[in-house]
């Protein structure tokens, strides 16, 4: 059970780490800050977080319930060694691929158009209804990434007791929002947009070393509790 | 057919010339600089007195260029704003560089 909930709690460290959800806030949040007043910014920051949130829980509360379906209990040996290969994979891109090389910049993976479109709806987005659907669009594009996160945290879950499976589902949806949580806290403390935004470009390469190395260190507890000792 | 395509190219050229000057003249990048100063919780009254200047000299280089895109004028906002104020001149530097 313990390393049950370890790799839950891994996993949903992993997912804060990653910088899409952070960065489409930052874009939204500087967008409403030009425009209208500090509550109604921080009510579209809170709608965008929760969107996020949302769409994380009801994800991987829906990738336990289609684990449960076609497996019965968790996953087997065969299909969990091709999760550990993903996660490998992952790693490697993480440390290749996650943010673009070159230039002072915290540009990601996305494809110019994508990076685009976000940027255009975080510009136009105007009421609560707006922001939620902005976060659940920054969670739908991060998917790549993290969607073995979810998986691997979904079939552990699934190993727990009745009565945690709910708690530690909502624990790696809070967990994956935590970033964008103390990003809220920060700018109402008076933290501007360039303070973080300049904190990300100071620690870029951290999180990138960090959440790469995170992403073999899963794959090795997956492989050493779920397919060796599992 | 040749002299038609050269004339028609000439004119789309003319007609984004104008397109240009038009999305980049000193009230749009003056509105756009308090815009960003209200963002940044800078106070408006002080953007104001400098962004004039800055607005003039972003148009006068949009219509001096033959062709410019939108990065390069964020980067020559962010440039003669830098002398005023170095927030702001760090917004127009990481535009569309966030995500």
């Amino acid at each position: 059970m313990d390393h049950d909930i370890f790799i839950v709690v891994l996993a949903g460290l992993i997912h804060a780490m990653l910088q899409l959800g952070v960065g489409t806030l930052l874009l939204l949040y500087h967008a409403s800050a030009g425009k209208h007043i500090k509550r109604k910014t921080g009510e579209l920051a809170t709608s965008y977080i929760f969107g996020n949130g949302f769409l994380i829980l009801t994800m991987v509360a829906a990738i336990a319930f289609v684990i449960w379906t076609i497996f019965g209990d968790k996953m087997n040996p065969a299909m969990m060694t091709i999760a550990v290969g993903i996660l490998v994979a992952l790693s490697a891109s993480v440390w290749l691929f996650y943010y673009r090389w070159g230039g002072k910049s915290t540009e990601l993976w996305l494809p110019k158009s994508v990076a685009k479109f976000i940027n255009k709806r975080a510009n136009l987005t105007d009421n609560n209804t707006e922001a939620f659907g902005l976060g659940l669009l920054a969670c739908f594009a991060e998917l790549p990434f993290t969607i073995m996160l979810m998986i691997a945290a979904a079939n552990s879950i699934l190993s727990l007791p009745e009565g945690l499976r709910l708690f530690m589902t909502t624990v790696y949806a809070l967990l994956s929002v935590s970033p964008m949580v103390a990003f809220r806290i920060a700018i109402t403390n008076g933290q501007t947009v360039v303070d973080i935004q300049k904190w990300r470009l100071k620690n870029k390469n951290f999180l990138r070393v960090w959440s790469g190395a995170a992403f073999a260190v899963l794959a090795f507890f997956l492989l050493a509790f779920k397919i060796i000792g599992g | 057919m040749f002299k038609k395509a050269k004339a028609k190219s000439k004119l789309a050229e003319a007609q984004s010339a104008k397109t240009r000057a038009e999305l980049f003249t000193k009230e749009l990048v003056v509105k756009d600089l308090l815009k960003q100063a209200r963002a940044l919780n800078i106070s408006e009254a002080v953007v104001e007195e400098y962004a004039g200047k800055v607005g003039e000299k972003v148009e006068k280089w949009v219509r001096a260029r033959g062709g410019v895109t939108e990065d390069d004028v964020n980067s020559i906002i962010a440039r003669e704003i830098k002398k005023y104020n170095r927030d702001i001149a760090f917004i127009y530097e990481n535009r569309g560089k966030i995500i």
